[in-house]
Parts: structure tokens; C-alpha cells; sequence
């Protein structure tokens, strides 16, 4: 399965080893640290859940069982949170070379809920090019 | 549904209308760039123009970025009226050649054309006008035009400093940033912005000030001897904060501009002592970018890039402020100074 980002709703960056990632519609933002952030560069580059693990086990094959699984939950998770959307892995070709900067380490996704209330108290409509909604026009 | 580059034509059709004599204009330099104001209606000018009081006022010339003002006792002439779902507040198109935010229950419009660098701001009833309306007017038009400038961004934080640096202040609303950039008015740290202010960025980043406003709430005000007094002159919004524009009570206080020296998160602790320690880019990043993006909708990916970088760029620190913000300011003076390190922060004394 390969995932690319819900890139109409969200924004990220990583930076020093971690991913910062804000899904715009829910106001929720996210950490992610450990391997989390490799991942999440992994998944953004197009490689399947597969691919990063093989890439994360760095030819220690005692390891790799745990490092599929913990990479597949993670990915999972993404996928609820709504940050990526899974894509046809027939068609799709890892878009950039990837590299994991650092050994694998739990992945750990840190979820913050503290600015929704600004969404929440102000809930806005995306008008999409389908048009603005007009109720009545000048002079009327 | 229309098209919402001729919902903005007939907005713009509507001012034209409504400044068919034309009213009061204003011509105001921001980050080196000419803004101008039009207004159809002296009495919008009024509730509007104090914010922008401390910026360098310019004769009629080319602007940079103009902004068309009306409302509807502008000549009597009708708005177009636009409405939305149940239990929405407001509608935006954020992706396209035109930029709208409507807001429906105000009724208030704030529209930009970035290839004309065009701005339409209408408010129905200038005596309804919020009063955080007048302390930050045009934000959204603001971080619009910026959003289209190389190297501009604009960001929720206070700033304060010196001609010489500053910092900028960082967190969400209630972080308190606001009560510690208001608690510098009379210190050796001028004022630049409490809430919002823009960034130029690029190796040697700066800030520019936008809105020379300040508020606080009754707890903010009990830390700030120096401005409570005009704080409760002025009238309390429904969040209970007061509105003042610090131009009018420390106009010396107030800088235009300064160099980027760090950014600093404030944080609230029991007690009177501060300390400062460092904070990660990415705790950094994390207390700017969401406040910033979620308020002001329209280029997210691009200014998280921007936010990104700068945090990447500068020292960032975790400030801790007790119940005396002035106590703050040497540890501030510090940072700014590039002094600081996290073993002399550590062993100064807190002013009294």
C-alpha cells in the first residue's frame, strides 16, 4: 500500500528529526518523533509501508517483523487521522529517493487539540470554484 | 452560485458606488512597502485609522497595496448579500485568482485581487464595528497581499525590542504574549505589536509593526501600572478585553521596525521569578505555525515553509513569567543582546 498526503487539509514540515504536521479543517496538529518522522518522509516519498520498513531494518533481519508491524500501525494511524490517503500501489512510483536519517525507534505520534476551539467558535465554508453562494444581488 | 471573481467584481462595484464622492484617504508605509486606505465614509476612517497612528503617514502616491473601505451608510448603496449553511459563520474562497472571506452573521467582507494588489473591506455598520476589528483591521487582507510578496509573512505574535533587535513572541491567544510585550511600554524595550505583526525574512529577518493596539483583560491589566489607567477608560468587549492604541499614551514607546534576534514562548508560572531556557525548533514551530495558520487561511503550505525556516534560523527560547511580567526584561534585554546563554540566564536576578 503506498499513501500520498491529504494535501487539501493538511501542511507539514519536518525539522530536526521531527514532523509537524496540522490537519487545517479540524485545527488538530500533530508531533511526530522517533522513527515517526522518517516514516512520514517515507509515506510523503511515495514508498510503501514495505519499502520504509526494509529501509528502517538496515539489513538486521531479527528485526524487521517488529519494524513492518510498528510502521503498518503507524501508517494506519495517519490514515484515521485523516494526514494521508491511501492510493492505487500498482500505479504509484516512489516520487523522491528516501533515506532514513536515523536507527528505528518506536515511532510516536503526538496529537494536539488545543487550537480547534478557534475553528469550533468561528466555523467557516470552503467555497470551492463550483462558485459563491448569492442570495441577492444590488439594487434588488 | 457565481463566480467569485464576479462576487468580488460586484463588491468592487458596490464601493465604487458608495465613494462615488470620494472620502478620506491614508497613505501608510509598511516594510518598506505603500499602503493605501480609501474610505467611503469618514466615520469608518475614524474607527479605523488610530491603529496604523504610529506607522510613517505618506502624501498621495503609488501604493503597493490599496484598500477600499465602505459600509452602508456609504452613500446609501445596497450590498450584495451571500449566505451559507446552517451553522456556519462564514464563508471563504482562498484558492483561486481572487481571495473573499464573508463573514455571515456581521456581514462583513474582506476581498483581495492579487493581480490588481486590490483590496475590498466591508462592514454594514460602523457603529457595530468590534472593537478587535479596530485594534487589527484588514488582517486578512494583510496576510493575503504578504502571503503574494517574496519574503514577507505574517504572524500571530507580540514584538518587542530596540532599533538595534528584538524578539518575537510566540504562543496561543492567552500564552501571554500581549501582557508581556504591553508590560515593556516604558521600559528600555520599545513595542512593535502585541498580537500580530509582520516578518520580513530572508538572511537578516526583521519585523515590521502593523497595529499599533494593545489589549488586556482585567487580570492583564492589574501587571501593566504603567497603561492601566487608559486600559479602563476604554470600553470591555464581550471577552472582556479592552482596547487601547499605545501611540496615543507611550508614543515613544512604539518602533516601526527592528532586526529578528530570537523568538521566545512565554509561559505563564506561579510566583514572581522568570527564567528563560531553550526551546526546540520544533516546540517552536509547534507554538507558532497552528495559531498562526488556522487564523489566517489562504498559502498554508507556504508560510509553515517560511515559519519553518525561521524558527531553523534564530535562537528560540521558553520564557517562564511569574505575576510580575516586568520582571521579564532583563532576561529579554539578554536574548536580544545575543548574550544569553543558558547557564547566565540561568544565574541572573530578576528585576524588582
Amino acid at each position: 500500500m503506498r499513501y500520498q498526503l491529504n494535501d487539501h487539509d493538511v501542511v507539514s514540515e519536518v525539522l530536526d528529526g521531527e514532523a509537524i504536521v496540522i490537519h487545517l479543517k479540524s485545527g488538530t496538529y500533530y508531533s511526530m518523533l522517533a522513527s515517526g518522522a522518517d516514516i512520514w518522509n517515507g509515506l510523503l516519498a511515495g514508498f510503501s509501508v514495505d519499502e520504509i520498513a526494509s529501509r528502517l531494518t538496515r539489513g538486521v533481519d531479527s528485526e524487521r517483523a517488529r519494524i513492518v508491524d510498528e510502521t503498518t500501525k503507524f501508517a494506519s494511524e495517519l490514515v484515521s487521522e485523516g494526514l494521508i490517503i491511501a492510493i492505487d500501489a500498482d500505479t504509484a512510483r516512489p516520487l523522491d529517493d528516501f533515506e532514513p536519517a536515523a536507527e528505528f525507534k518506536t515511532p510516536e505520534l503526538q496529537k494536539y487539540t488545543d487550537m480547534q476551539e478557534l475553528l469550533l467558535v468561528d466555523p467557516i465554508h470552503e467555497v470551492t470554484d463550483a462558485g459563491w453562494p448569492l442570495r441577492d444581488t444590488i439594487g434588488k | 452560485m457565481i463566480d467569485p471573481a464576479i462576487a468580488f467584481a460586484m463588491a468592487e462595484q458596490a464601493f465604487q458606488a458608495a465613494n462615488a464622492r470620494p472620502g478620506p484617504e491614508a497613505y501608510f508605509r509598511i516594510a518598506g512597502k505603500v499602503m493605501a486606505l480609501k474610505f467611503a465614509d469618514a466615520a469608518l476612517a475614524t474607527k479605523l485609522l488610530p491603529a496604523f497612528a504610529h506607522l510613517e503617514a505618506l502624501e498621495q502616491t503609488t501604493a503597493d497595496l490599496t484598500i477600499c473601505c465602505w459600509n452602508d451608510f456609504s452613500n446609501g448603496v445596497e450590498m450584495p448579500e451571500w449566505t451559507g449553511e446552517a451553522g456556519v459563520h462564514g464563508l471563504q474562497y482562498i484558492d483561486g485568482p481572487v481571495r473573499m472571506a464573508w463573514e455571515i452573521e456581521q456581514r462583513s467582507l474582506q476581498a483581495y485581487d492579487p493581480n490588481r494588489r486590490l483590496a475590498l473591506f466591508y462592514t454594514p455598520n460602523v457603529s457595530e464595528l468590534a472593537t478587535w476589528e479596530q485594534g487589527a483591521p484588514f488582517r486578512q487582507i494583510l496576510h493575503w497581499w504578504s502571503a503574494g510578496l517574496l519574503g514577507l509573512q505574517l504572524v500571530h505574535g507580540a514584538a518587542v525590542g530596540t532599533e538595534e533587535g528584538g524578539v518575537l513572541l510566540i504562543g496561543r491567544s492567552g500564552a501571554g504574549k500581549s501582557t508581556q510585550a504591553l508590560a515593556c511600554v516604558g521600559s528600555q524595550l520599545g513595542y512593535a505589536a502585541d498580537d500580530y505583526c509582520l516578518l520580513e525574512l530572508g538572511p537578516a529577518p526583521r519585523v515590521h509593526s502593523l497595529y499599533g493596539s494593545g489589549k488586556a483583560n482585567e487580570a492583564s491589566i492589574a501587571m501593566l501600572p504603567r497603561l492601566a489607567e487608559a486600559f479602563r477608560a476604554s470600553p470591555i468587549d464581550q471577552q472582556g478585553k479592552s482596547v487601547i492604541f499605545i501611540a496615543e499614551h507611550a508614543p515613544e514607546a512604539m518602533l516601526r521596525s527592528f532586526p529578528l534576534r530570537a523568538i521566545v514562548l512565554p509561559e505563564i508560572v506561579s510566583g514572581s521569578s522568570c527564567r528563560a531556557e531553550v526551546l526546540s525548533t520544533g516546540e517552536a514551530l509547534r507554538a507558532v505555525a497552528p495559531s498562526t495558520l488556522l487564523q489566517l487561511p489562504g498559502d498554508r503550505a507556504q508560510s509553515l515553509a517560511r515559519l519553518s525556516s525561521l524558527v531553523r534560523r534564530l535562537p528560540c527560547w521558553r520564557l517562564y513569567v511569574g505575576n510580575n511580567p516586568r520582571a521579564a526584561q532583563p532576561i529579554l534585554e539578554a536574548i536580544i543582546a545575543s548574550e544569553a546563554t543558558q547557564e547566565s540566564l540561568s544565574a541572573m536576578k530578576p528585576a524588582s
